[in-house]
């Protein structure tokens, strides 16, 4: 399997960072997750822990090397997720109306198909590339009230974005209410396609950039930019923001051999970096350094 | 993959305005050097050379990187742009400063603000262990303020021990080399790379069992402070994990330190990450949280002007 993957996860301007980012892969299976712990309720940042390391820990235990039933797999582990967390809750004695919450998007990938699941309103965008496809977007509708009345038609697309009700969500892991879970049908992918998984604190504040973005540029350009542009857009009180995107490769029959013969494990024979990507990783890190007043050098 | 050591640059190597002076230290994947900036400022300079993939000898200065190896030279070259992200993103007076970034000689190189001092290892080594509690609260304190920003910025460190944690001549720490650091959430593939130092790594660090996260770093402060009181590392994580022969501090220390101190070292180093303090700013509270009760035996303990070295 041939892919790339950039991710970073930032606080904003809140006080501790409640989302949760990974992703873990076999040799022929990648599984990401992102997760956003709920602000307003105790320990946010827990339910998403709980959810990544669910999701890893069984991920570690059914991929050998694929997983038989990805879309089986993915339900069950959100719902052992719910049931973990309202577990967590009711050990710590935490009132069910208070108890940690978090929304919950993963994907796998394996045999060049997609399958991902959700509850909430953190995203999956899958965005076709080079391929037939090329120019179609698809992403997971949200589990919010806001996206619910836009479906319904009593809201406009313009008015959602900035609706006071827009981080609302009617589904979650964890709480007193069972969760929907959604299940989206597999999708097979094509060379360059792009998969990106981001909580409301990044694809809010984006729109459409978000995609536009994605595809202009290399990932481990655009990723840090968009955040940067999330940021900014959204001010002082920014949202904790995550995103993570994978760039599929479709698999090249001249090359596999030579893949094969690589002396590194499979999991580490990722995408080489380029030269272009050393200079842009280098010219990232410059711009970071912060003023020095005392520094001579810089 | 190749097990003898690369050649240093040569004293006196001009580089990007940088004049290198000698070698510092060199570990598995670096080599940092003294070196002094056009304006004489001495910096400290961490050269990316990994040994098991690189060859350069005698008069060298371009490694050779077979091209088997490309891949694992790229792949740390990754993880060094994480650690040149991470240090870039803090700016705290107890974090390492970063001055540059920069790629010649086909690897890349970070500089540092480099400054007078020693490390906490060689103190403790000076002072066979048994340093004194006021200084002992006040320097923990401020590498606390250090790691609670490196947290804040969604890192881990996964590294402190005393080697990397430098106090200045007015005894005020420095967090040094986040060659190991993580980002909290960056959960990916099997790390080759793990890093880690016996007696203060965290258990979690050997049996993968349990997320990493703050409590790892936590951990790692007690194994620092511990060192400090008994000149030496506490028995190692994983020996615990089959016969945890360490010695409480409260057991240890009891009559010479408060027990304030005592049970916040033993509580930072307790096998389960849940029941150590969770975070920076919590261990800083359970430190400083004296009580007239708390004080130690005799009268020398005088209240200190707590926290910090801002």
């Amino acid at each position: 399997m041939n892919y790339t993957i950039a991710q970073e996860s930032r606080i904003g301007g809140r006080e501790i960072n409640q989302d949760r980012v990974a992703w873990l892969a076999t040799a022929d299976a990648v599984l990401m997750v992102v997760a956003d712990g709920m602000g307003g309720h105790l320990q946010g940042e827990v339910a998403a822990q709980i959810a990544v390391d669910t999701f890893i820990e069984r991920f570690r235990s059914e991929a050998k090397t694929l997983l038989p039933d990805p879309a089986g797999f993915l339900a069950t582990t959100l719902n052992l997720v719910h049931q973990t967390i309202v577990r967590y809750a009711t050990a710590c004695r935490i009132p069910s109306h208070a108890a940690p919450r978090t929304t919950c998007i993963a994907c796998v990938v394996q045999n060049g198909q997609a399958s991902w699941a959700h509850a909430g309103d953190s995203r999956l965008y899958l965005i076709h590339g080079r391929g037939p496809g090329s120019g179609g977007v698809v992403r997971t509708r949200d589990h919010s009230l806001v996206q619910r009345m836009v479906d319904e038609g009593t809201l406009s697309r313009a008015a959602a974005a900035n609706h006071p009700m827009r981080n609302r969500v009617f589904s979650c892991l964890g709480g007193d209410v069972a969760p929907h879970i959604e299940v989206s049908p597999p999708v097979a992918l094509e060379d360059g396609d792009l998969i990106a998984l981001c909580t409301d604190g990044a694809w809010s504040p984006l729109g459409e950039s978000l995609v536009s973005e994605l595809r202009r540029s290399p990932l481990v350009a655009s990723v840090p930019k968009l955040l940067d542009a999330a940021e900014n857009a959204a001010g002082l009180r920014a949202d904790n923001l995550s995103l993570l995107v994978m760039r599929w490769e479709a698999p090249d029959p001249d090359t596999a051999t030579r893949d094969m013969q690589l002396a590194v494990p499979p999991e580490r024979a990722l995408a080489p970096i380029s030269d272009e990507e050393i200079d842009l990783a280098v010219a990232e890190i410059r711009r970071r350094i912060p003023f020095d007043p005392n520094g001579a050098s810089s | 993959m190749f097990s003898q050591n690369n050649q240093p640059l040569p004293a006196d190597y001009e580089l990007e305005g940088y004049r290198f002076e000698r070698q510092l230290s060199v570990g598995g994947f670096s080599i940092v050097y003294l070196a002094h900036d056009a304006a004489g400022t001495p910096v400290a300079i961490k050269e990316y050379m990994p040994n098991a993939v690189t060859l350069r000898g005698e008069g060298q200065v371009v490694p050779v990187i077979p091209s088997e190896f490309q891949a694992d030279f790229n792949h740390g070259l990754k993880l060094f742009f994480e650690e040149g992200r991470a240090l870039t993103g803090l700016d705290h007076p107890n974090v390492v400063r970063v001055l540059n970034f920069f790629r010649a000689n086909e690897t890349v190189y970070l500089v540092m603000r480099f400054e007078t001092g020693q490390t906490l290892r060689d103190h403790i080594r000076g002072h066979r262990g048994r340093l004194a509690e006021p200084f002992m609260r006040k320097m923990f304190t401020g590498a606390l303020d250090g790691l609670g920003e490196v947290h804040g910025c969604g890192l881990l460190h996964l590294d402190i021990k005393p080697a990397n944690i430098w106090l200045r001549t007015d005894g005020s720490p420095v967090l040094l080399d986040f060659g190991a650091a993580r980002y909290a959430v960056d959960i990916g593939p099997p790390e080759p790379r793990a890093m880690y130092t016996p007696g203060y790594a965290a258990p979690e660090q050997y049996h993968g069992k349990f997320t990493l996260g703050p409590w790892t770093d936590i951990y790692a402060i007690g194994a620092c402070m511990y060192a400090a009181l008994a000149g030496g590392a506490p028995q190692a994580a994983d020996e615990r994990m089959v016969d945890d022969q360490l010695l409480p501090a409260r057991q240890r220390w009891g009559s010479q330190y408060s027990p304030r101190l005592l049970a916040t070292i033993d509580e930072c180093l307790r096998m389960e990450p849940t029941r150590r303090p969770q975070h920076a700013r919590a261990l800083q509270a359970s430190l400083n949280s004296d009580t007239d009760a708390d004080k130690p035996p005799g009268s020398w303990f005088s209240r200190l002007g707590l926290p910090g070295f801002k």
